[in-house]
């Protein structure tokens, strides 16, 4: 038995799976996705122990299987909502993690899904810039000029948001900072 | 000259980060560690470089380990108490911290009991001595695979209403592995004077 692995293996679990939760729960829509993509990518990390990197620096390694995981994931719940659309399935019990709908989210929203995902990796999972390189297999160079583009812009879409909320009534902006949506306001 | 500072704007989206990473659910943490130590012990062999995945190396596995669960592998279950760990193939049954008189310290719980109800995996205990954070009366925990619900053993009792048992493990869960057996006077004492109850 390769003792070393699975000692790796374990101690790349206790360090980083609370953080591989965090990352799967801000990208999946319930607390019961993000288990699963945990588990899976921790399974599929298990089975690639040997290119485990040092359990100390082996985050982004994780979160760039997790991601993977998360988008197959994202697909088969594609299929699956389609096929309960045409059977009429009844949607199941789940606990639902969402970002609240602040300006921040919404001027996110706006960006390619590229450059939202590289800022939700810097500024949500606290990745530095090329740890956030490996997350997303690009070079830390394309890592830095994405960001400056992805902050110019986020910076543009958040003074907009900003300026459109200005001009909301006191309690759509209200609605909208609290998470609640605004149409529940005036619904009859 | 004075220098001005810009906002970064990325705080503003650091503040609406949706998920407290420090305030994460302990039971969905414990479900993960589950999972992967099942993973981890069923994973086939030959996609791995060794021959044997056997869990309990070094403090770590207890946190790996929040459910102790067992894999009685070759089909056959692991007796109560016994001291898991074997190797695949032998029938034994694998165990993510083996159990000890050391490693129930490492519990955040340790009672002696009488079980009073069963409901599924949900388990009602009377709690006769508290060793160590049971605070008396009754307590209800989770215990996978010791109510003969499981189709695998998780290598500790099959608990029965009426019965009197050693009872040890962490946050909602009672472990298998030994840290969950039939109550023994002599068990008994080690489990006090290693908890200083």
């Amino acid at each position: 038995m390769s003792a070393p692995a699975l000692v790796r293996f374990e101690a790349a679990f206790e360090q980083h799976h609370r953080a591989v939760l965090a990352y799967a729960l801000r990208r999946t829509g319930t607390e019961a996705d993000a288990e699963d993509g945990v588990a899976e990518a921790f399974a599929v990390a298990w089975r690639r122990v040997d290119r485990l990197p040092d359990p100390e620096a082996a985050l982004p390694w994780l979160l760039a299987i997790a991601r993977r995981v998360l988008a197959n994931q994202h697909r088969g719940t594609e299929r699956r909502f389609l096929l309960g659309l045409r059977l009429h399935a009844q949607p199941q019990e789940t606990t639902a993690v969402h970002a609240a709908e602040t300006p921040a989210v919404e001027a996110l929203s706006r960006l390619r899904p590229g450059d939202q995902e590289l800022l939700r990796l810097l500024a949500w999972d606290g990745l530095s810039q090329a740890e956030a390189g490996i997350v997303l297999g690009i070079s830390a160079n394309a890592v830095a000029i994405r960001l400056h583009r992805a902050r110019h812009r986020f910076a543009e879409e958040l003074e907009q948001v900003k300026g459109s909320d200005a001009g909301r009534t006191s309690s759509e902006v209200e609605g909208r900072m609290s998470g609640r949506r605004t149409h529940e306001e005036h619904a009859p | 000259m004075n220098e001005h500072l810009e906002p970064d704007p990325l705080d503003a989206l650091r503040a609406a980060d949706p998920v407290d990473a420090d305030r994460l659910s302990s039971a969905s943490l414990a479900r993960i560690r589950a999972r992967v130590n099942e993973d981890v012990m069923t994973a086939p062999t030959r996609r791995l470089p060794w021959g044997t995945r056997t869990l309990g190396l070094g403090a770590g596995v207890a946190a790996i380990a929040a459910l102790a669960l067992v894999i009685a592998l070759g089909g056959r279950s692991a007796a109560p108490g016994v001291t898991p760990g074997g190797s695949v193939g032998t029938g034994s049954a694998s165990c993510v911290e083996p159990y000890s008189k050391t490693a129930i310290t490492h519990r955040t719980f340790a009672f002696e009991g009488t079980v009073s109800a069963i409901n599924g995996e949900q388990v009602t205990f009377a709690v006769g001595k508290a060793y160590r954070g049971a605070a008396g009366g009754t307590i209800t925990l989770d215990a996978p695979g010791m109510t003969g619900t499981a189709i695998t053993s998780a290598g500790g009792p099959n608990l029965a209403v009426g019965e009197r048992y050693l009872v040890a493990g962490d946050d909602h869960f009672a472990w298998a592995c030994g840290y969950t057996q039939p109550y023994d006077a002599a068990a008994a004492a080690e489990w006090a004077a290693a908890l200083g109850g």
